[in-house]
């Protein structure tokens, strides 16, 4: 009888302390007003830069189209030559629009997994590494061009994540997220094909259902770079 | 109650908390990712300064655009803008203050990925690895069957010496923060070294 007790006391203590840190390792939300108020005052913020970055991003684009238009206006000046040079220079940096012949490659979420609040650490989301890893991929590739949800990536573009939310350039980007690059579309097909070169992203889309979607196309276009150049460190030896 | 009764309750609601705190490590574990957890404060801090450097960008566009309207300016605008872009396309050598950083032993081509992203994502204005700078021509970094790194069609083999032009302060201090890519990069790579220098000049080809 005794032992009987001890078994049932040890059992019932074990599944009060399995629930009680359960409990507090929860993160229901309380019933104060506090964290709703809280919530949506950094939604409102965060929304308020959103819309900034929008406006800013677009009048950049508008800007370098008027210079390049005012710049066409003066070629017979004398001015050929250089900007020749700056046409070439805008190329490399990708400030020009390029359109060609290359592939699109779909990432998207597995379809249980919800983004909103899940931890990026759920095997089912899509995450900025494995945008990264298919970027630079196709960087070995030798992609002419490359862009993700519509924004150019160029060298110092940053692929990274602020909880769930996946930040291509510093903006917002949500799933799907199409990685479309410009190049040699059976080299970026047979790099994209060796399991080897994407071990995680294979890996989660044959156990967490991620998927993965390769298109060829006939035509795609990269917009221009839409961001910021920093450069007030930088020195040319002359 | 039989106090031998109590201690018997206590161990075992000890040992339900152990089993949770336990799972949850393993979990952990599992992101020991190559992202890392950022908080609601750094999200606004990151489109705060996102938003303020394309601000001065289109300030200095419309200056730009500026000078092109005005006849006398317009060949000045131009030479600057080939300036201003020729410092950032890879086309000529540059120099600059900033740091350098020595990672000594085995490491894989996503880490370094990783850690490229990071330098760029804090402000890095020019990077380059074993010699070989990071700009929009340069062949992306692979691997080879043994494991060892290409990057621009060159081997590269430890040391890896990263270096980097841009405000050192800010950029080291992102990248040692608890939980941060230094962080993340020794936990996933053991027997790594790593060594860090500021330089008032690096220069780079």
């Amino acid at each position: 009888m005794n032992k009987q007790i001890s078994v049932v006391l040890v059992a019932a203590g074990i599944c009060f302390g399995v629930l009680m840190s359960w409990q507090f390792a929860s993160d229901a939300p309380s019933d104060s007003n506090f964290l709703a108020d809280e919530i949506s005052a950094r939604e409102n913020l965060i929304k308020g830069f959103l819309d900034e970055q929008t406006y800013l991003q677009s009048r950049i684009v508008f800007l370098r189209k008027e210079i390049e238009r005012e710049q066409d206006l003066i070629k017979s000046q004398g001015t050929e030559s250089s900007l020749t040079e700056l046409e070439k220079l805008k190329r490399i940096l990708g400030l020009s629009e390029i359109t060609g012949k290359g592939l699109e490659v779909t990432l998207n979420d597995s379809p249980i997994a919800v983004r909103q609040g899940e931890d990026i650490s759920s095997k089912g989301l899509i995450q900025a590494a494995d945008i990264r890893d298919v970027v630079n991929l196709m960087n070995a590739a030798s992609a002419d061009a490359i862009s993700v949800n519509g924004q150019r990536i160029i060298a110092s573009s940053p692929i990274s994540s602020v909880g769930t939310t996946i930040l291509v350039n510093n903006s917002y980007i949500s799933p799907p997220f199409v990685v479309s690059a410009i190049g040699d579309p059976e080299i970026m097909i047979q790099r994209l094909s060796n399991r080897a070169a994407l071990p995680e992203l294979y890996k989660r889309v044959q156990e967490s259902k991620v998927s993965m979607k390769v298109s060829l196309r006939e035509w795609v276009r990269i917009p221009i770079y839409n961001g910021d150049l920093k450069y007030n460190y930088i020195n040319l030896v002359e | 109650m039989d106090p031998r009764k109590i201690y018997i309750l206590v161990v075992a609601i000890l040992l339900g908390i152990f089993v949770v705190a336990q799972n949850k490590s393993f979990n952990k574990l599992d992101v020991l990712s190559r992202d890392g957890k950022s908080n609601v404060f750094q999200e606004i801090q990151i489109l705060k300064e996102k938003n303020l450097s394309l601000k001065s960008e289109m300030d200095d566009l419309e200056a730009n655009l500026k000078l092109l309207t005005s006849q006398g300016d317009a060949l000045k605008a131009i030479d600057d803008e080939i300036k201003r872009y020729t410092k950032i396309s890879g086309q000529s050598p540059i120099f600059g203050p900033g740091f350098y950083i020595k990672f000594e032993g085995k490491i894989t081509t996503p880490w370094l990925v990783d850690f490229i992203n990071e330098l760029w994502s804090t402000g890095a204005q020019a990077v380059a690895v074993n010699g070989i700078r990071i700009t929009n021509e340069t062949v992306g970094f692979d691997s080879l069957p043994q494991g060892q790194v290409l990057l621009n069609g060159s081997i590269l083999s430890s040391p890896f010496v990263i270096e980097v032009i841009g405000e050192s302060s800010t950029i080291l201090g992102n990248i040692e923060v608890g939980g941060g890519i230094l962080q993340r990069m020794k936990a996933a790579l053991p027997g790594m070294k790593v060594s860090y220098e500021r330089k008032d000049i690096i220069q780079m080809q």
